[in-house]
């Protein structure tokens, strides 16, 4: 067939895209995406992906589209949108957390309205990884966190391997002292909690039986650079077998390459079906 | 508020915002905002967003969309080809043109949509409305600024903790690109792709990086009226600078100035 066959053919507005996505203005104006797979029987899960830092839904290197295509094809149906103030969603006069809240409400809302989910694991890169932290802990309809570079704080042994490496070795001083001011720091756009409340949000998490995905890239080496690092910071909380965790010192931040991008939809689609395979009874799914 | 919708072919469905005029609000004209390829359209992505909803609150009917393999549109990033790009011009412009009664809409291009633009408004037959806000003009140029930014990012921004990283030879700032994509873009040279006699051109310029005076020429000289908007100060993005390939790009007052500009001329 040719796609670019003549424009008197067009119709005007689609129904779906033909990957079976719908483009929705839902809460207080924003703008999101779902993604449903029309392969694969729907699952009881869904994921949401808040946009990344100042960019917009689709994400960096356009991973959140290609992640949501993946996942819906597994079944999982998600919906990516823009926080208020960022991407095509207006500026929000909430406060912060209060803004944050409704947000998800309003997401959760209509996923459930649009796909008969009744789970919802939320997540993203950066800052959307540090907002969903924040508020799973407030909305008992989540049951699972990915959190990509998302929080963690530096502790001894994170200096231990941080520091020896630049001092005695001059080409990475160098490197450092250049980019020292040219790169903003990471923790410049983050907003994590101290992290004595985020051990504690993250051991009511646990005991609600909340699942969580860790992944951490060579981006986050400013704060993160061992995979035992995690449980160090967060405590034993970190260690339990609802907390799923990879360190993938060889990728960058924002999983720039496509093979890094594909890494983390296989590794995603599979926790998700792992972690999430079996429908819950109606009040599990309602608590 | 805008509206979101797909429009187009369903096989290669478009992801289209339109931003309305006031409810009431006499409108005066329509605007189609094409936004810049690749990486450029996602740093820009915000900035569009706001020039739109300036212009919608001036009267001016506004629309954006991705293009295919883009943002929320169907498709890869490997099917972006330069047929595709001038095809979802003309469907985006057909989408806003109906009803018929609709006033045939001003065509805005930022950076590399310069080329794809001028490819489909040399192709119609009859004047254009064309607005190019620092246009990227030469093909060749642009792929090869593409490509060292590439070879940038993968070993000297201190993007990976490794700077012996690699990619595949199909990608490119982080998409995976058609070859055929940067052959054809390479090989465009804006003051080959002539206007049809009649048309209005609008070059939007930051003083420090005046547009190619043989393109202005060969328009001038192919009966195209050409306009000169020169922005004011010194915010034009570092738009090449490696240190900042993932930060917004938000001149906020060169956008209000060129959204002024647009809703008067409207």
């Amino acid at each position: 067939m040719n796609l670019f066959e003549s424009p008197s053919t067009m119709s005007h507005v689609l129904a779906a895209s033909a990957d079976g996505e719908t483009a929705h203005v839902f809460g207080d104006g924003l703008v999101g995406v779902i993604s449903q797979g029309a392969s694969h029987a729907p699952r009881d899960t869904a994921v949401i992906l808040f946009n990344a830092g100042m960019v917009q839904r689709s994400g960096p290197h356009r991973g959140s589209v290609q992640l949501a295509r993946a996942l819906a094809g597994k079944g999982f149906p998600v919906l990516r949108f823009d926080q208020s103030g960022l991407g095509d969603s207006p500026v929000s006069t909430r406060p912060s957390t209060d803004r944050r809240q409704a947000e998800l409400r309003a997401a959760i809302d209509l996923l459930a309205r649009e796909t008969g989910a009744r789970r919802f694991v939320v997540g993203g890169i950066c800052s959307a990884a540090d907002n969903a932290f924040r508020v799973a802990a407030l909305e008992p309809r989540v049951h699972g966190l990915l959190l990509l570079d998302g929080l963690a704080y530096r502790t001894a042994g994170y200096w231990w391997r941080y520091l020896p490496p630049r001092v005695f070795h001059p080409g990475k001083l160098w490197r450092w002292w250049r980019q020292r001011k040219t790169q903003a720091d990471m923790a410049n756009f983050r907003d994590f909690p101290t992290r004595a409340e985020a051990g504690a949000q993250m051991a009511d998490m646990v005991a609600r039986d909340v699942r969580l995905l860790f992944v951490f890239t060579g981006g986050a080496y400013r704060y993160f650079n061992h995979a035992r690092q995690l449980a160090a910071c967060l405590g034993k909380a970190a260690r339990s077998p609802q907390v799923s965790m990879a360190y993938w010192r060889d990728c960058d931040h924002t999983f720039y390459r496509q093979r890094d991008r594909l890494r983390l939809q296989a590794l995603v689609a599979s926790w998700l079906e792992r972690e999430f395979a079996a429908k819950p009874d109606a009040s599990a799914a309602d608590h | 508020m805008p509206e979101i919708f797909y429009f187009g072919r369903p096989r290669r469905a478009l992801l289209g915002l339109r931003h309305p005029p006031p409810v009431g609000e006499r409108v005066h004209g329509a605007v189609l905002v094409c936004a810049p390829l690749l990486q450029e359209g996602i740093r820009c992505q915000r900035a569009l967003w706001s020039l739109a909803e300036t212009l919608a609150a001036a009267g001016v009917e506004v629309m954006r969309f991705d293009w295919f393999g883009s943002g929320d549109s169907a498709g890869e990033s490997a099917g972006i080809v330069m047929p595709g790009l001038v095809d979802d011009i003309a469907s985006a412009e057909i989408f806003m043109a109906s009803p018929a009664s609709s006033p045939r809409p001003r065509l805005f291009g930022l950076r590399s949509a310069a080329l794809p633009l001028l490819a489909h408004a040399s192709q119609c037959g009859e004047p254009v409305d064309i607005v190019l806000w620092a246009p990227a003009l030469d093909g060749h140029a642009l792929v090869a600024a593409w490509r060292e930014q590439h070879r940038r990012q993968l070993h000297t921004a201190g993007r990976f903790l490794s700077t012996q990283v690699a990619s595949d030879d199909d990608e490119l700032l982080g998409f995976v690109l058609d070859r055929s994509l940067l052959d054809d873009l390479g090989g465009l040279q804006g003051r080959d792709l002539l206007l049809p006699a009649g048309s209005r051109l609008t070059l939007v310029q930051w003083p420090a990086s005046p547009i190619d005076a043989a393109f202005v020429a060969a328009q001038r000289a192919a009966g195209v009226a050409v306009e000169h908007v020169e922005l004011d100060g010194a915010d034009e993005p570092a738009w090449d600078d490696p240190d900042q390939f993932e930060t917004q790009l938000f001149p906020r007052r060169a956008v209000t100035q060129v959204a002024m500009h647009l809703a008067a001329s409207a």
